[in-house]
């Protein structure tokens, strides 16, 4: 049996800019929903006089402000994000309790595991160019974990796959290999050939294997799978529907389409 | 608060005007000649021939009688349905039409209550039809109102508050009120139901003898036959009532003389008044209720252009369940509009609980809105809006919102009529 939440009526008028992710914030119930599920991009500066103005003045909730205020330089981080959440009632006890677990296997996190959490919420939002820098940190640091092959390979896969989602195929290939290299898992090789596969003109190292045929077969199909079901996205519905109309209407609705998606490109470029 | 207060009660055969004193409490009645039916505008518009100048009520008769320039009539039952009307060749709408004579009655209004600025002007209409509230209200803009100072009420609703703005003693009973037109007989009937917090007055209004007009009242002959009509409606629907007072109005009682009859039968024991603005009146004391703070009506009014249901639905706000009111039963139904944003948190379903006041009748109604886009959940922001079309006819409207640019809005719409 579900149950309906009544928004605060105040309209925003200064929403809040996320860095991280490239987008504004405009309630309280988006401001929980990004800490909810974004922890790992927060670090202590989130905390700073920019979101004390949006809770007090924006959504007016004058005594959280206060609070915060009050307590940011005394509580840990992970308690003042609990107080936010606890305060604008947008997740239950139980959603709450389930934060505080989150928080607190976070905390027991090492600073490379953290990072690597970091650049990979961030990949998952789409922020692939901050994603990159986020992996290539963490590869040119000196963290113990480096020394396991397996982790360093995540963070070269990571970066590869970051790179592959801005186009630098080449790049990208090369950062897989390596990958590869240090943790051989078929994963890896998958990518290295699917990318092949889009883009056949890439070389690949001497060190990479072949696939073995059924497995390229197999690999092949998925990509195909992809392509197939890629026709039943919005993105794609919203190219036919322009389509259909006359020339005119067409032709503005195509610019719109693609200024939007160069929006977007931009986004996960980091430069909105 | 500087500007006039007023009432139009907006009737296809004639108008009438009425101007609250906020100070006083009074209402004054805007009269073209001394003489008592002068306050009788008739709903026409005449334009003189090759000049752009027009004329309304009895100088637009008198021109067109002359042959002087050509007269348009009925002008609130043609706006209702969007008619036209063609003059020396140009084609004026209805909503033209009627902008000309509510700017003119305005200005008459303005020379005689020596005031330009009008703060509130509220329209009384016999019958509210779904398009005429929007159509006012921009008529009144085309006569430079703000939309937010005009209110549109019907005849059941402003002789209400007619009769509530008199000595209590007048409604201590049951009202009643026979408005006698050239479109016929209406009667009206008002009572408090006591005992209730806050208190609840309900109103109706009943058609009577469908063929009755007032061209009867042209021999004396016809006039006997009106007279015994009336007395039997007058014995049908005052027996076994404890009637306080009697109203007449309309063209037809601006003279009672012809009716002795049915004066005997209303007067019995009763007070009985004879006049002719109860309901421009009656629309002058709710747009002064509309400048006030606090209303000075704080009752329940059900019956005709009053919403019978609360609307209500169970929200959790900042952690608490609460019930969540979105009308209140008794609301004007032109009025009843609200909008609300939510979050759905598990479920598909919107449930409404609907309750008509003054009965333990209750309905819950279900609104599906698995269309909207799929999402995680608690990433919808749906508004939900209310409003009505007639006092018993509710549309529930849903909108996707999203959910801020972390989830963005479709705009999806999902609507559903509910008939009360």
């Amino acid at each position: 049996m579900g149950s309906i939440l009544a928004c605060r009526s105040l309209k925003v008028k200064e929403p809040y800019y996320v860095e991280e992710l490239g987008l504004y914030l405009y309630s309280g119930e988006e401001l929980s929903y990004y800490i909810y599920h974004n922890a790992s991009l927060i670090s202590e500066d989130f905390l700073d006089e920019r979101l004390f103005r949006f809770i007090g003045k924006e959504l007016g909730m004058e005594n959280l402000e206060l609070k915060l205020r009050k307590w940011a330089d005394q509580a840990e981080l992970s308690e003042l994000l609990l107080v936010i959440l606890q305060d604008i009632h947008y997740y239950n006890g139980d959603e709450l309790f389930a934060f505080r677990e989150q928080l607190s296997a976070l905390s027991r996190k090492s600073p490379a595991m953290r990072l690597m959490d970091k650049a990979d919420a961030l990949f998952r939002r789409g922020r692939y160019s901050t994603a990159g820098l986020f992996y290539d940190r963490l590869l040119h640091g000196d963290e113990p974990e480096l020394r396991d092959g397996g982790f360093t390979a995540r963070a070269w896969a990571g970066r590869g796959m970051a790179l592959a989602r801005q186009y630098q195929w080449q790049d990208a290939v090369s950062c897989l290999e390596k990958a590869y290299e240090l943790a051989p898992k078929d994963q890896y090789l998958k990518k290295i050939c699917q990318i092949r596969q889009m883009n056949p003109e890439i070389r690949v190292g001497e060190g990479i294997p072949a696939p073995r045929e059924e497995q390229l077969a197999v690999w092949k199909q998925e990509l195909t799978d992809a392509w197939e079901q890629a026709k039943d996205e919005q993105k794609v519905k919203d190219v036919l529907s322009w389509l259909d109309k006359d020339g005119i209407r067409r032709s503005y609705g195509l610019q719109e389409l693609v200024q939007e998606w160069k929006r977007d490109f931009r986004r996960s470029l980091g430069s909105v | 608060m500087n500007g006039l207060l007023l009432g139009i009660d907006l009737c296809d055969d004639y108008s009438q005007v009425c101007c609250l004193n906020p100070l006083t409490g009074g209402v004054q009645a805007l009269k073209l000649t001394e003489e008592e039916s002068s306050c009788l505008i008739p709903t026409a518009i005449c334009k003189k021939k090759t000049a752009d100048v027009w004329f309304v009520g009895e100088e637009a008769y008198r021109r067109a009688l002359l042959n002087e320039g050509v007269m348009v009539d009925k002008l609130v039952r043609m706006a209702s349905k969007e008619g036209t009307a063609t003059i020396e060749g140009v084609k004026y709408t209805a909503e033209d039409m009627l902008s000309r004579f509510v700017s003119m009655l305005l200005d008459m209004a303005a020379r005689t209550f020596e005031n330009q600025q009008v703060d509130c002007l509220a329209f009384s209409l016999q019958q509210i039809t779904p398009q005429m509230p929007d159509l006012l209200v921009r008529v009144a803009e085309r006569c430079h109102l703000a939309r937010e100072s005009v209110r549109v009420f019907c005849h059941s609703e402003c002789f209400v508050h007619y009769v509530l703005s008199q000595p209590r003693e007048i409604w201590a009973n049951t009202v009643s009120m026979f408005d006698l037109m050239d479109d016929g007989l209406n009667y009206y009937e008002m009572h408090m139901i006591r005992g209730r917090r806050p208190p609840v007055v309900e109103a109706s209004r009943e058609k009577l003898e469908d063929g009755f007009s007032l061209n009867l009242l042209d021999n004396e002959s016809g006039e006997h036959m009106a007279d015994t009509i009336l007395a039997a409606c007058a014995q049908r629907m005052l027996e076994k009532k404890v009637v306080s007072s009697v109203y007449l109005t309309g063209k037809g009682f601006v003279d009672t003389s012809w009716a002795p009859e049915f004066l005997q039968k209303v007067c019995y024991k009763r007070k009985v008044f004879a006049g002719q603005h109860v309901f421009a009146s009656g629309a002058a004391y709710l747009a002064g209720d509309a400048e006030r703070k606090e209303t000075a009506y704080p009752y329940v009014c059900l019956g005709e252009g009053r919403v019978p249901v609360s609307v209500s639905l169970q929200v959790l706000y900042e952690g608490r369940n609460e019930k969540l009111m979105l009308v209140e039963a008794g609301t004007n139904w032109v009025e009843a509009r609200s909008s609300v944003e939510l979050i759905p948190d598990g479920t598909n379903i919107l449930e409404l609980n609907l309750a008509w006041a003054g009965t333990p009748q209750t309905r819950k109604v279900r609104i599906d809105f698995s269309g909207f886009p799929q999402r995680p959940n608690k990433t919808t922001r749906m508004e939900v809006i209310i409003s009505f079309t007639a006092e018993n006819q509710m549309t529930v409207r849903l909108i996707d919102r999203g959910f801020g640019e972390l989830f963005p809005a479709s705009g999806k719409i999902i609507r559903e009529d509910i008939a009360l």
